[in-house]
């Protein structure tokens, strides 16, 4: 037993629960140890602060609320909407980007920006409420499964076409604009409800989902299979939400 | 409406882990005033202890303490039972000393300052004195924001490692790692307890 063993021991101890022997016996040869216990067994004593008055009026109407919805409900909400946007966008624009690409690039593309949408969708639904359990890291699996779809895209998307790329470029960039337009018209009537704590990240967030969905639609609709059109148009749609998105984010934060 | 029985510890005190809380919140959701009455009053002390553990929060207490029970008024239809109230509330806590934080920054970048020697020196006192403050509290009152923060949680409330990640957005790992410096830290204070503020710096 050690001093690191007695700060695992003080993780998990509360104030009224018994010391084990094991840590009794280093706390009793270590001076250290030994203080720090005490005062955190005198912490837990109530400090005697002044009563607070409620603020006025506070539970003068008192009405029964709606509770949130459970977590999978919540992800089911975000998803919804994106799956309305990318049934429109297949609806409108039909399915041939999905049919040009191979089963190896569908598998990488496709599945990261399906990664993608679940992480925004799943952190926006932690992020409505406050202290909701984190299970895994969405932001980072975000940003893993962006780089992902990037690098796929720099890899494999490589088919050169007898046909001046610009006006693509300019079609896909405008619907990208569209689709993200469509995609925040569904997407943020459905915020009303949520606690938004930390608004900057929910802001992000928030664009990094309208920024999936953006991406779902063009990798089913567009067929062209080429490096540059897709970070010049696909991409470039997607960092206009971004930035948008950022702009929202200082901006919300600061209010 | 129901009246929910409510039982109190022999200290008249709610603690992390007692299922009073839940009952209580669960209570104040269906609109039963006896049960958020109750409820703002067990929250009220200890919310007045974690805003009064931190160095910016003392100042205002009061204020921050009626802006939380404000806010967890309206964000109340978000508590989810039975998962425990107090991660809850203090992730609530933790935003609105942040909001005030940023608040005061941008009022202050838009005034002169008066005397600032005076008002320094007034400061320093304030929060290095510390003849009002509970021992704990000028104890952990040499620590960096986030390992105070934790260690409050952790040894005041009674709150969880788990409850703590759930209440700073952050994951069980980073909370021990916070927890183990601040452990390590305060053993150095306690063990030179003439000079909280040379170790704090190390």
């Amino acid at each position: 037993m050690n001093c690191n063993d007695v700060n695992r021991f003080l993780d998990q101890a509360s104030s009224s629960s018994p010391t084990p022997a094991s840590v009794q016996g280093h706390i009793a040869t270590c001076a250290a140890c030994q203080k720090l216990v005490t005062a955190f067994q005198n912490a837990a004593t109530p400090a005697a602060p002044a009563s607070i008055a409620l603020p006025e009026g506070l539970l003068d109407d008192l009405k029964p609320v709606r509770r949130l919805p459970s977590s999978p409900m919540r992800v089911a909400i975000w998803l919804g909407a994106a799956a309305v946007v990318t049934a429109l966008g297949v609806a409108l624009w039909g399915l041939r980007g999905w049919q040009a690409l191979t089963g190896l690039e569908l598998l990488f593309a496709a599945g990261s920006v399906v990664v993608l949408l679940f992480s925004a969708g799943y952190g926006l639904a932690v992020q409505m409420v406050p202290g909701a359990k984190r299970r895994f890291p969405f932001f980072a699996v975000e940003c893993a499964a962006f780089l992902v779809f990037v690098a796929t895209v720099a890899v494999a998307f490589h088919r050169s076409y007898s046909f001046p790329l610009a006006p693509a470029d300019r079609g896909c960039f405008i619907n990208g604009l569209i689709t993200s337009g469509i995609a925040a018209l569904f997407v943020l009537p459905r915020m009303r409800r949520g606690v938004w704590l930390d608004r900057g990240a929910v802001a992000i967030n928030v664009g990094a989902l309208v920024s999936a969905i953006c991406l779902l639609v063009f990798v089913l609709y567009c067929p062209v299979i080429n490096f540059r059109h897709v970070f010049v148009a696909h991409l470039g749609a997607v960092a206009v939400v971004m930035l948008v998105s950022g702009m929202v984010a200082f901006a919300w934060r600061e209010q | 409406m129901s009246e929910l029985p409510i039982e109190r510890s022999s200290e008249g005190q709610l603690k992390a882990g007692d299922p009073n809380l839940e009952r209580l919140m669960a209570g104040y959701q269906q609109a039963d005033r006896a049960s958020a009455e109750l409820l703002m009053e067990s929250l009220s002390p200890m919310l007045t202890r974690f805003f009064m553990s931190t160095t910016d929060g003392r100042q205002n207490c009061a204020d921050l303490v009626q802006e939380t029970l404000l806010r967890i008024h309206r964000a109340r239809h978000s508590y989810r039972a039975p998962d425990p109230v107090l991660p809850w509330v203090f992730a609530i806590a933790r935003h609105v000393r942040v909001d005030q934080f940023r608040k005061r920054r941008r009022t202050e970048m838009h005034e002169q300052a008066v005397e600032p020697e005076v008002l320094a020196r007034q400061e320093t006192a304030s929060v290095s004195g510390g003849e009002n403050l509970p021992d704990f509290d000028s104890l952990v009152s040499a620590l960096p924001e986030s390992q105070k923060q934790v260690v409050t949680m952790l040894k005041v409330f009674g709150m969880s490692v788990e409850e703590v990640a759930r209440a700073t957005s952050s994951s069980v790992g980073s909370v021990k790692q916070k927890a183990h410096r601040a452990y390590d830290r305060l053993r150095e204070i306690l063990q030179n307890p003439g000079s909280p503020e040379k170790v704090a710096r190390r």
